[in-house]
């Protein structure tokens, strides 16, 4: 039984064992997992739902069938079907009195609970009178475990550069004067969206002199404008997003805004020829920031001019900053995006969605790392 | 909050709309705002929203609070403010400045959003005076905490509820908003069904056709779109059958579709939800959509300002039985809807205001060789009945 958003057969089993063997390790007798809508990766990286409605918990236990929790009774079919789980239950709106009995039956000792800063008093407190001390926050265990991809995982990750590459291939391919910022966004989700992706954090500058990306305002296309691109298509979880960031022009510019994008390419390219597994993160943040600085622009390589050189997605998250005290794992997934306020040109955005691999990194998009002009000559 | 599929980041046209929401309706709530404090005597008001309860801040300031900046806190003193306080990051502050009425305050790092929103509150309500809070329920523990920590030793009032029957009383500006949003989701929800039932090449699953329906409705301005989509092949398929996420599920002819298009405009909410058949209906379907179509034309008179949702729940399944209907249980039948979905109210004891739009979902099961059969619709209650908004 399944559908077309379910997984294959042992994928949940393979992230249930390695969450176990976590939580054994960490004194844990079993894992909740809480998710609203403001975070919906957690309960889907366990559970393989598409959260709708309110809330869902999951509970693990060490050993035996997990359960699945659903806010939304009437999207309880779905949730089935979705997830495969056989233990699926309606939540009473406003109570948590079915998730209590659950983990009651199913642990004596400490719960690992992943999502616990989410909950809001009301139901902490109900919580903690129950288990006391027992209800320990356990969101780190999640987010390390979550961290490696597993190879299902990676190809959701992979598919979701190909509609990145394709959507903003689109847009240089489309775009025409005159055309509204809204609807350029309109055909990039539209791309995507056409290709399975389930979400898109998507900012966006089309102009002039900008200082970051925002959210469409109606500005029409002029020629001379450069686009600022940062699309994030996801897969079925925000988890498994790439990120695409790109600098294009409509019309012409002039040669001094290729020389400055060339720093942040080089910047780009020396960052990731470190990248293995046992590198330091903070290492690829000082590679950027060391060649920008050089170029002449040390004081613009801090906030608000730039925010990071790069993140992972949704859950798993890391920062590449210089201060990020993590070392490349295989399987990790990471954009690196040396995205950069220049006085002379304004904001330019250049970043490139990366795989782990056992030797170095596996590089997910296919567009070259350029400008590229919109309706034709990209070589 | 039945329906709510909340996307990483809401990134449509996302503009001011002056026209629509003029700055004296910002003021005018500001002062209704203000008299609430005054009977509560409460000298400053620390408003939280985040992505899913967007109304609170909204209100005030006309604030998206779903788009980079995810969370916010509105400050509001009995002469002064708004404050907004956001998570945005500072460069984007010029643009912000752009869609909403009030000047965001800068606060750097964007973590410290509601430190500073609290020491603007406690400036603004003096040494004694007592400070309200709106959205502390919904809170997460994180950030309530935090609200805690930071007002440690001052006079606190929770005034939550009956700040939400502000914003539950929709007014002109919020009415004329959500008429926008529900055009566009009539508009949307036609060229679903009309792509569907001419076996379009976007309509080969739903979704692809989720696809085009969001991309029509975001060239008409929208923010935002929830596009919910099932459809039921077999006769025993169709028996439960709920909207939900789109699947990829391929259409045939016969296929029942129950499908359910959310459309954001100018901050506000318009939803519609329901059925139709690739194809001609048989007898027994369309005896059937009949008479929830009969119920949706009787109910309205039956649903009054001062009900609790658990009584309009009542009240339909009341006239739903009398014409041989019985509504599905797990299906909420009314919740409220404007600047977010599932707004206040909410709870089965939360009562309907005057001037509240319930977003009313009626959903019936028929057995076997008809299945499931829902419509909707936005109602506006007033003291002596409500009325469909169209």
């Amino acid at each position: 039984m399944g559908n077309h958003m379910s997984v294959p057969e042992g994928e949940l089993e393979l992230r249930w064992k390695r969450l176990r063997e976590r939580a054994a390790a960490g004194g844990f007798d079993g894992l909740l997992v809480f998710s609203n809508q403001i975070n919906q990766t957690y309960i889907h990286y366990v559970a393989n739902y598409t959260l709708l409605g309110d809330r869902s918990y999951f509970f693990l236990p060490l050993a035996g069938e997990p359960t699945l929790l659903i806010g939304a009774a009437w999207d309880i079919q779905h949730a089935v079907l979705e997830s495969g789980l056989s233990d699926v239950r309606p939540l009473t709106r406003g109570s948590n009195k079915e998730i209590i009995s659950v983990m009651k039956a199913g642990t004596k000792g400490k719960t690992a609970v992943a999502g616990m800063e989410m909950l809001n008093e009301k139901d902490l407190a109900e919580f903690k009178t129950e288990f006391g001390d027992n209800f320990v926050q356990g969101t780190d265990l999640l987010e390390e475990v979550a961290l490696v991809k597993t190879d299902f995982e990676l190809g959701l990750i992979r598919k979701a550069a190909e509609m990145a590459d394709a959507a903003f291939l689109k847009v240089v391919e489309t775009a025409k004067e005159g055309m509204l910022d809204y609807y350029i966004m309109a055909e990039i989700d539209y791309t995507m969206k056409k290709m399975g992706a389930t979400d898109n954090f998507q900012m966006s500058s089309i102009g002039r002199d900008s200082t970051g990306m925002l959210l469409p305002y109606g500005k029409k296309l002029e020629k001379g404008d450069i686009f600022l691109f940062e699309m994030t298509p996801a897969y079925r979880s925000v988890t498994y997003s790439a990120q695409l960031c790109r600098t294009a022009v409509y019309g012409e510019l002039p040669p001094l805004f290729y020389e400055k994008y060339d720093i942040l390419v080089r910047a780009l390219e020396e960052s990731l020829k470190i990248i293995k597994p046992g590198a330091r993160i903070a290492d690829v943040a000082k590679i950027q920031n060391d060649i920008i600085s050089k170029a002449g622009y040390a004081e613009y390589c801090h906030p608000p001019y730039m925010r990071s050189r790069g993140h992972g997605f949704g859950l798993g998250r890391v920062e590449v900053d210089d201060e990020c005290p993590l070392t490349f794992q295989k399987n990790m997934s990471i954009v690196i995006h040396p995205n950069q306020f220049i006085p002379e040109t304004g904001y330019l955005a250049l970043g490139d969605h990366i795989i782990v691999t056992e030797t170095g990194f596996e590089r997910l998009l296919k567009t070259k790392p350029m400008i590229y002009t919109c309706g034709g000559g990209n070589q | 909050m039945s329906y709510t599929k909340l996307p990483v980041l809401r990134h449509g046209l996302m503009v001011r709309h002056p026209h629509l929401i003029p700055d004296e309706t910002i003021a005018v709530r500001n002062s209704i705002v203000r008299t609430m404090m005054k009977s509560n005597n409460v000298q400053a008001l620390v408003i939280f929203s985040d992505a899913i309860h967007n109304a609170p801040g909204c209100y005030l300031t006309n604030y998206p609070c779903y788009g980079l900046g995810r969370e916010s806190v509105t400050v509001l003193g009995l002469n002064e403010g708004p404050f907004l306080f956001t998570t945005e990051p500072l460069r984007n502050l010029p643009k912000v400045d752009l869609f909403t009425t009030c000047p965001v305050e800068k606060v750097n790092p964007a973590s410290k959003f509601i430190a500073d929103g609290c020491a603007k509150a406690k400036e603004l309500a003096g040494e004694g005076g007592a400070i309200g809070l709106v959205g502390t329920s919904a809170m997460p523990v994180r950030r309530s905490s935090a609200v805690k920590k930071n007002l440690e030793g001052r006079s606190v009032v929770d005034v939550t509820a009956e700040f939400e029957k502000s914003i539950s009383s929709k007014d002109s500006t919020s009415l004329k908003c959500i008429g926008a949003a529900l055009k566009r989701a009539r508009m949307g929800f036609d060229t679903l069904r009309e792509k569907a039932q001419t076996g379009a090449d976007v309509a080969r699953d739903s979704t692809q056709l989720a696809a085009y329906v969001d991309f029509v409705l975001r060239r008409e301005g929208c923010e935002d779109t929830n596009i919910l989509i099932s459809t039921a092949t077999s006769p025993s398929s169709r028996v439960g059958q709920r909207v939900g996420y789109p699947d990829g599920s391929n259409l045939h002819v016969g296929d029942i579709v129950m499908a359910f298009v959310g459309a954001q405009y100018a901050r506000h909410w318009g939803v519609v939800a329901e059925v139709f058949k690739l194809g001609p209906m048989t007898d027994k379907e369309a005896e059937a959509l009949s008479a929830l179509e009969s119920l949706k034309t009787t109910l309205p008179s039956k649903i009054k300002a001062g009900m609790t949702l658990a009584q309009v729940r009542v009240a339909a399944e009341s006239v739903a039985k009398k014409i041989g209907v019985t509504l599905v249980s797990d299906v909420p039948v009314a919740e409220g809807i404007g600047f977010d979905m599932d707004e206040y109210p909410s709870k089965e004891t939360d009562k309907v205001e005057e001037d509240t739009v319930l977003l009313v979902s009626l959903c019936s099961e028929f057995g076997k060789g008809v299945g499931t059969m829902m419509t909707s619709g936005m109602l506006l209650c007033g003291a002596k009945g409500g009325r469909w908004l169209q």
